[in-house]
C-alpha cells in the first residue's frame, strides 16, 4: 500500500476555538478515502491545511514519506493536492475549455499565445473520458447545470494534475443518476492510481464509493477504518456524534397559546438549486419549534423566505390567522417577525459599532423622540437587557467586533427582544459559540418562550434542537417531515429521519 | 483629580483620528506665520474662512453621504445649476421676486437633484460613483443650457444679504457653514437617521434583516447631500452675486478630500462632521499658504488629489490595522 | 463522438451586439432624416476621424473593467503627456525620443495606479479620482496653464498625416486589433478576464493577481498616452486642458454601451468599438442639428448614467 500522504499531529486554533487537536491521517494512493463528521468537526480545517489554505499551529505533513511545507494553495498544486469545493468556484463568463485550462494554458509559442485548438481538443478529449464527451467545451460554465460544472471543475483538477484529489460535498446537488456517474469517474481516477477525499454528509453513498473512512468529532480523529460489509450506517452516526451527551440544552415547559404563524404549502429552491415542495408547519404562542435536516439541505433558506428575504416558490404564511405577504424584511418585521441570522458577522451585526447600537437597531421609534436619538435611554434599556442576559455592562460599549461569539450572540437577540416582536427566527443559533454560552442561549429562548413569544430554530446540531424544542419538523433529502413531539424523538431517530433513505436526487420531493 | 482627566483626555485625543488634521493644522500654521507676516491678520483669517465656508457646507453632506456607503460626484454641478435656477427665478420674477421663495426652489432643486441621484442608486442599483459621474454631466450641461453659457445676474439683494455679508468682523457665510457644520454633526451621531446611516455604510445587510428599508433611506442620504450642495449654490451665488453655470468645478473633490482627510472612512461605517470640519480647515490653511508662496490656483488641484491619495492610503493601513 | 462545431463568428457577434448595432442603426437613421449634411462622405470620415482618440482610450480601459477595476485618470495622462512631449519636442529633443519619454510617462502614471491600488487594496475609483487631480495638476504646472504650439513635422506626418483618413484612425485600429489579439488569444488576456466578478477562481489556481492587475493600468496609462500623440497632431497643440470634459466618461461609457461591465469577466472589443461608434455618431448628429456644445454635455451624461443603468440590470440577469 502505497502511502501518499501523512498528516501527523495537526493543531489548528482559531482565536480560542480548536478546530483541529492533534489529528492523524493517512491516504493511500488508489484510495477513495471518506472523510466524515458533523458541522464544525474539523473536516473543512484539515483538508484547508493539505491545500494551502490554513497554516496549522503544530504538525507534519509528508508526501511519500518526505515532509513538506504547505504555505499557500500554489504550494499544494505543486505538489500534486488539490480540492475541489462544494462552490466550485468557476467562472461562470468563461468557457468550459478556458475554466478546465485556467492557470495551465497551453501556450503556442514564447509569447504567450495560446494554442486555443489544442486545448480545446484536450477539453474534449477530457470530458469524454470522464463520461461527458456530451458537453460543448465553448458553452459559458455559468449556462451549465450544476452536474456538469462539476464535471468541469474535476476535469480543470486533473489538468493541474497530481495525485490527490479532495472533493467536498460533491454529490449534494446531484441527482441518483449523476452521482452514479460521478463515481465511475471517481473510480476511474482511482485506477490511476490517484487518491480520493470525499467528504459527505450522504453517508449512503460514502459506504458505497469509499474504501476507507476516517470519523472526525470536535477537531479530534475518532477512527480510521476499512470499509466492510460490517459497517453501517448506525456505527457512522454513532462514531460522528458520540454517545455522551455532552452539552446541556435546560428546557422549560410551557402551554402553547393560539397559532401565531402558519406556513402552508411552502415551496422554495435551496442554493443548491434543489426545490423544496409541500412544505407546511405552524408556531404557537410560547412554543418553540425547531426546524432540523442535514447541513446544506435548505433550512437557511427555509428561515429566508419566513423572513422576506428570499422569494417562496409557492405557499402562503398566515400570522395570527390572517395570511400576509411577505416580501421584504420591512413587512416580516411589520408582522411581528424578528429574525436572528445565522451568518452573525456577516449579515446580524455591524461589527464596526457599538454592541449597544446594534442592539437598539430595531427598536430606534423605541429610543428616539421625533428623530433624536435620548442616549440615555437607549443606555438604560440596553444595561436593563444586558443584565436579564447575563451580560457584563461594559459590553455594550464596546465595538460588538471585539466580543466573544457567544456575547455577539447575546446582542443580536437583545435586538429581537427590544424589537418586540412576536415570532422570532432562530438560524443556527448556537454555531461556533463555546458550550457554556450555548447554554446560556438556550436558557434564553425558553425564557422567551415562556413570555408568550413564539419560537422558530433552525439548526443543524440535533442535540440543540432536542434540548430546547416543543415540537420538531425535519427536512431532509425526501420532504419535510413533521411535527414530531419532543419527547418521541431521541437523538438516534432523530439522526435517522435526518439521514433519510437514499437520495431521490434533484427532482421534486413528494 | 482635574490633572488626571486632563492627561487622559489628552491622551485620547492624540489617539483619535482628530490629532493627525489638528496637528497639521499647527505645525502649517506655525509655518506659515514664521514665513508670512500676513498670515496672522485678521483679514487672512477671514479670508480662509471665506473660502473655506462652502466646502464646509458640501463636505457635511458628504461626510453623511459616505459614512452611510455612498458617494456623490455631482455636487459641484448641484451648486451651478441650482444658482442658475434661482438666478433665472429672480430674474424673471416681478420686482426682482423673494428671496423666501427663492430659497424654497434652491432646495427643492437640491432634494431633485439628490433624489435623481439616490434612486437610481438605490433601486436600479448603479454604482454611486460612475452615475453621479453621469449626473455630473447632466447637471452641468443643463446649467449651461439654462444660462445660455454666460453668468446670470440680477440676484434678488435680499437673498444675497442672507447668504453673504458680515456678522460683526464674521462672515455670514462662515457662520451658515458652522451651522450646518454642528446640524450635520448632531445628526449623524444623535438622530435615527445618522444611526441608520452608519449601519448602512457598516454592513447594508444587517439593515435590511432589522427591517429597515434601506433604499428609501438611501435616496433620503441623497437627497440630504443634494440640499447642502444647493445651499452651497445659495450662499456661492451671493457671494458672487452672480450665478455662473460653471461654478463648482472640482467642488466634488474638494469636499471628497476633506471628509477623508478627517478620518471618515471611503468604504462607510464611520463618519465624523468634526473631522470634517478639521479637514477643511486645513485644506484651507493650506490653500492660504499656497496663495502666499505665489502658487497659482490652478496649481493647487495637484495638492488636493496628493491629499485625497496620503489621506485614503492611511486610511486603509488603519482599516487593515483594525480588522486583526 | 461527434465533435462539436463551434457557432460561427458572425452569429455569436449577432448574438452579443444586436442591442447596440440596433441603436446604432436607429441612431443614424435618425440623424440622415434630420439633418441634410450628417450621411456625406465628408461627415462619416469626420466621425470616424474623430472616433480614433476615443477609441484608444476606450481599448485601454476594456483591459481595466475586464480586470474588475476602472481607470478614472486617463483624461489627466491624455493631458500631461502632451504637455511633456510638447515641451521635449520644444527642447529640440528627437522626435523619438521625446515620445518614448512620454510613453514612459504614462506608463508610469499608470503602474502608480496599479501599485496603490494592489499594495493597499483600496477601490480604484478613488485611486485614480485622486491620480486625475494629481496628474491634472501637473499638466498645468508644466504647461504654466497655456497650451503649447507648434508640433515638429515628423510628429505631426505619422500622427495626423494627410491621406484622406487621417493616420489616427489607422493607429487606433492598429491598437484596438493588437488588443483583441491580446484579449482573446494570450494567456495574459485569459488571466485579465478571469479576476472579474470577484477573484477567488483565479487566485486559488495561482495567477498572480496583483501583477496581472498591475499591468492593465500600465496599459491605460499607455493608451492615454498614444491618443494624447493624436490630439496633439490633430490641433498641432498640447493643452494642459484636454480631455477635461468629456473624453474621459467616454472612455468609460462606450465599452459598457458594448456590452463590457464594470464587474470584468467581459473583454469585448468590437463592443467597445461599437460604443465609440455610438458616442461619435450622437456628438456629430448633434452638431448637424446646431444642438449647442452644453446640450451635447447632457447627452453624453445622459447616455453614460444610462450604460450604467444597462449594466446593472444586465448583471441581474
Amino acid at each position: 500500500m502505497n502511502t501518499l500522504i501523512e498528516m501527523k499531529s495537526l493543531k489548528k486554533t482559531f482565536g480560542g476555538i480548536k478546530a483541529i487537536q492533534n489529528v492523524d491521517l493517512e491516504l493511500y494512493a488508489g484510495e477513495v478515502h471518506g472523510l466524515l463528521g458533523e458541522n464544525g468537526a474539523g473536516k473543512s480545517t484539515l483538508m484547508r491545511i493539505l491545500c494551502g489554505l490554513e497554516i496549522p499551529d503544530k504538525g507534519i505533513i509528508k508526501i511519500e514519506e518526505k515532509p513538506v511545507e504547505i504555505f499557500k494553495p500554489t504550494d499544494a498544486q505543486n505538489l500534486g493536492i488539490g480540492m475541489i469545493p462544494q462552490e466550485l468556484i468557476l467562472i461562470d463568463g468563461m468557457t468550459v475549455t478556458e475554466n478546465i485550462f485556467l492557470g495551465h494554458e497551453i501556450e503556442s509559442n514564447k509569447l504567450g499565445f495560446l494554442n486555443q485548438r489544442e486545448m480545446r481538443e484536450k477539453a474534449m478529449d477530457l470530458l469524454e473520458g470522464l463520461g461527458s464527451g456530451d458537453i460543448d467545451p465553448d458553452t459559458y460554465v455559468g449556462l451549465l447545470p450544476k452536474a456538469e460544472q462539476q464535471i468541469v471543475a474535476i476535469a480543470r483538477r486533473i489538468i493541474q494534475g497530481g495525485k490527490v484529489f479532495i472533493m467536498d460535498e460533491p454529490t449534494s446537488a446531484l441527482t441518483e443518476n449523476e452521482t452514479e456517474k460521478l463515481f465511475t469517474v471517481i473510480r476511474k481516477l482511482c485506477s490511476e492510481g490517484k487518491a480520493v477525499v470525499f467528504i459527505s454528509h450522504r453517508l449512503e453513498e460514502v459506504l458505497d464509493i469509499c474504501d476507507r473512512f476516517t470519523v472526525l468529532r470536535d477537531g479530534k480523529r475518532i477512527v480510521s477504518v476499512e470499509n466492510t460489509d460490517q459497517i453501517k450506517k448506525g456505527h457512522l452516526i454513532s462514531f460522528m456524534i458520540g454517545n455522551e451527551i455532552e452539552e446541556e440544552f435546560p428546557h422549560t415547559a410551557t402551554t402553547p397559546g393560539e397559532k401565531k404563524l402558519e406556513a402552508q404549502n411552502l415551496s422554495f429552491t435551496t442554493s443548491q438549486g434543489v426545490e423544496v415542495k409541500n412544505v407546511n408547519f405552524d408556531v404557537c404562542a410560547g412554543e418553540v419549534v425547531g426546524i432540523t435536516g442535514l447541513v446544506g439541505v435548505g433550512k437557511t433558506e427555509l428561515a429566508q423566505s419566513v423572513m422576506g428575504l428570499r422569494k417562496l416558490k409557492d405557499g402562503q404564511i398566515l400570522i395570527n390567522g390572517k395570511k400576509k405577504n411577505i416580501n421584504s424584511p420591512v413587512s416580516a418585521v411589520k408582522s411581528g417577525i424578528g429574525y436572528v441570522t445565522e451568518d452573525r458577522r456577516g449579515e446580524g451585526l455591524v461589527l464596526g459599532l457599538k454592541s449597544l447600537y446594534n442592539m437598539t437597531l430595531s427598536s430606534l421609534k423605541k429610543i428616539t423622540r421625533f428623530y433624536v436619538i435620548r442616549g440615555y435611554h437607549e443606555k438604560k434599556l440596553g444595561l436593563d437587557y444586558s443584565s436579564k442576559l447575563n451580560m457584563k455592562n461594559e459590553y455594550i460599549d464596546l465595538e460588538v467586533k471585539k466580543l466573544s461569539g457567544g456575547n455577539q450572540q447575546k446582542a443580536v437577540v437583545i435586538r429581537q427582544m427590544m424589537g418586540d416582536s412576536e415570532i422570532i427566527i432562530f438560524d443556527e443559533p448556537t454555531k461556533g459559540i463555546d458550550v457554556g454560552a450555548k447554554a446560556e442561549i438556550a436558557r434564553l429562548i425558553s425564557s422567551l418562550s415562556k413570555e408568550g413569544k413564539s419560537i422558530l430554530i433552525f439548526s443543524s446540531e440535533p442535540r440543540e434542537i432536542l434540548g430546547v424544542s416543543d415540537r420538531i419538523y425535519v427536512l431532509n433529502n425526501k420532504g419535510f417531515k413533521g411535527p414530531f413531539k419532543r419527547g418521541d424523538l431521541d437523538y438516534k431517530k432523530l439522526m435517522a429521519i435526518e439521514f433519510g433513505e437514499k437520495n431521490a436526487g434533484g427532482a421534486q420531493y413528494e | 483629580m482635574n490633572k488626571n482627566t486632563l492627561q487622559q483626555a489628552g491622551k485620547r485625543f492624540l489617539l483619535s483620528e482628530y490629532s493627525g488634521p489638528t496637528i497639521a493644522i499647527l505645525v502649517i500654521g506655525i509655518f506659515l506665520s514664521i514665513f508670512s507676516p500676513q498670515f496672522l491678520k485678521l483679514t487672512n483669517f477671514i479670508n480662509i474662512s471665506n473660502q473655506i465656508a462652502i466646502n464646509i457646507i458640501i463636505a457635511v453632506g458628504m461626510t453623511i453621504l459616505i459614512t452611510s456607503g455612498g458617494i456623490d460626484l455631482s455636487v459641484g454641478a448641484n451648486v451651478a445649476l441650482s444658482g442658475v435656477i434661482i438666478a433665472l427665478y429672480f430674474r424673471a420674477a416681478p420686482d426682482g421676486g423673494s428671496p423666501f421663495i427663492g430659497i424654497l426652489i434652491g432646495l427643492g432643486m437640491g432634494m431633485l437633484l439628490g433624489a435623481i441621484n439616490g434612486v437610481i442608486v438605490a433601486y436600479l442599483k448603479a454604482p454611486a460613483f460612475i452615475t453621479t459621474l453621469g449626473t455630473m454631466g447632466v447637471f452641468r450641461g443643463f446649467a449651461l443650457v439654462f444660462s445660455g453659457g454666460r453668468p446670470l445676474m440680477g440676484i434678488n439683494t435680499d437673498f444675497i444679504n442672507t447668504f453673504s455679508g458680515f456678522v460683526g468682523a464674521i462672515p455670514k457665510q462662515f457662520i451658515i457653514a458652522l451651522l450646518i457644520a454642528l446640524i450635520g454633526g448632531f445628526v449623524l451621531n444623535h438622530t435615527s437617521m445618522g444611526r441608520i446611516a452608519k449601519c448602512m455604510g457598516g454592513n447594508e445587510r444587517t439593515l435590511r434583516v432589522s427591517g429597515i428599508p434601506v433604499e428609501v433611506y438611501k435616496v433620503l442620504m441623497y437627497m440630504i447631500t443634494g440640499v447642502l450642495a444647493s445651499i452651497a449654490g445659495m450662499v456661492l451665488t451671493s457671494m458672487m452675486a452672480v450665478a455662473e453655470p460653471i461654478a463648482g468645478q472640482f467642488y466634488e473633490l474638494d469636499a471628497v478630500a476633506v471628509v477623508v482627510m478627517g478620518g471618515t472612512l471611503l468604504q462607510g461605517g464611520k463618519g465624523t462632521v468634526f473631522g470634517t470640519l478639521l479637514g477643511a480647515i486645513l485644506l484651507g490653511v493650506v490653500r492660504n499658504g499656497l496663495n502666499m508662496i505665489g502658487v497659482p490656483a490652478n496649481y493647487q488641484q495637484l495638492f488636493v488629489g496628493l491629499i485625497i491619495m496620503i489621506a485614503v492610503i492611511s486610511g486603509s493601513r488603519r482599516k487593515q490595522a483594525v480588522q486583526f | 463522438m461527434i465533435r462539436l462545431r463551434q457557432k460561427s463568428i458572425f452569429r455569436r457577434t449577432l448574438d452579443r451586439y444586436w442591442g447596440v448595432i440596433t441603436s446604432l442603426l436607429v441612431i443614424n437613421l435618425f440623424f440622415t432624416l434630420t439633418s441634410e449634411y450628417y450621411f456625406t462622405a465628408y461627415n462619416i470620415i469626420n466621425i470616424l476621424d474623430h472616433s480614433a482618440i476615443s477609441l484608444i482610450l476606450s481599448i485601454g480601459m476594456v483591459f481595466v473593467l475586464a480586470s474588475g477595476g476602472i481607470d478614472l485618470s486617463v483624461g489627466s495622462t491624455l493631458a500631461f503627456t502632451g504637455i511633456i512631449a510638447a515641451l521635449l519636442f520644444a527642447a529640440d529633443l528627437p522626435i523619438l525620443i521625446a515620445i518614448l519619454i512620454a510613453i514612459l510617462a504614462g506608463m508610469l502614471i499608470g503602474l502608480i495606479n496599479g501599485v496603490v491600488i494592489t499594495h493597499y487594496k483600496l477601490q480604484p475609483f478613488i485611486v485614480t479620482l485622486a491620480m486625475l487631480s494629481i496628474v491634472r495638476g501637473l499638466a498645468l504646472v508644466f504647461s504654466g496653464g497655456n497650451p503649447i504650439i507648434g508640433m515638429p513635422q515628423g510628429f505631426l506626418a505619422f500622427f495626423a498625416g494627410d491621406t484622406l483618413f487621417g493616420n489616427g484612425i489607422f493607429i487606433a485600429l492598429g491598437l484596438t486589433a493588437l488588443a483583441a489579439l491580446v484579449l482573446e488569444k494570450t494567456k495574459f488576456g485569459t488571466y485579465v478576464k478571469s479576476l472579474g466578478g470577484g477573484e477567488e477562481a483565479a487566485f486559488l489556481v495561482g495567477v498572480n493577481t496583483s501583477k496581472i492587475k498591475i499591468c492593465v493600468y500600465i496599459i491605460s496609462g499607455f493608451c492615454a498616452v498614444i491618443a494624447s500623440f493624436l490630439f496633439m497632431a490633430s490641433m498641432d497643440a498640447a493643452e494642459p486642458i484636454a480631455g477635461l470634459t468629456t473624453e474621459w466618461m467616454e472612455a468609460i461609457a462606450a465599452p459598457i454601451i458594448g456590452g463590457n461591465s464594470l464587474d470584468g469577466g467581459k473583454a469585448y472589443v468590437v463592443g467597445a468599438i461599437l460604443g465609440v461608434l455610438v458616442l461619435s455618431c450622437i456628438k456629430s448628429g448633434l452638431n448637424m442639428m446646431g444642438v449647442g456644445q452644453h446640450y451635447q454635455q447632457i447627452a453624453i451624461g445622459s447616455v453614460i448614467v444610462a450604460a450604467v443603468i444597462l449594466d446593472s440590470i444586465r448583471r441581474k440577469l
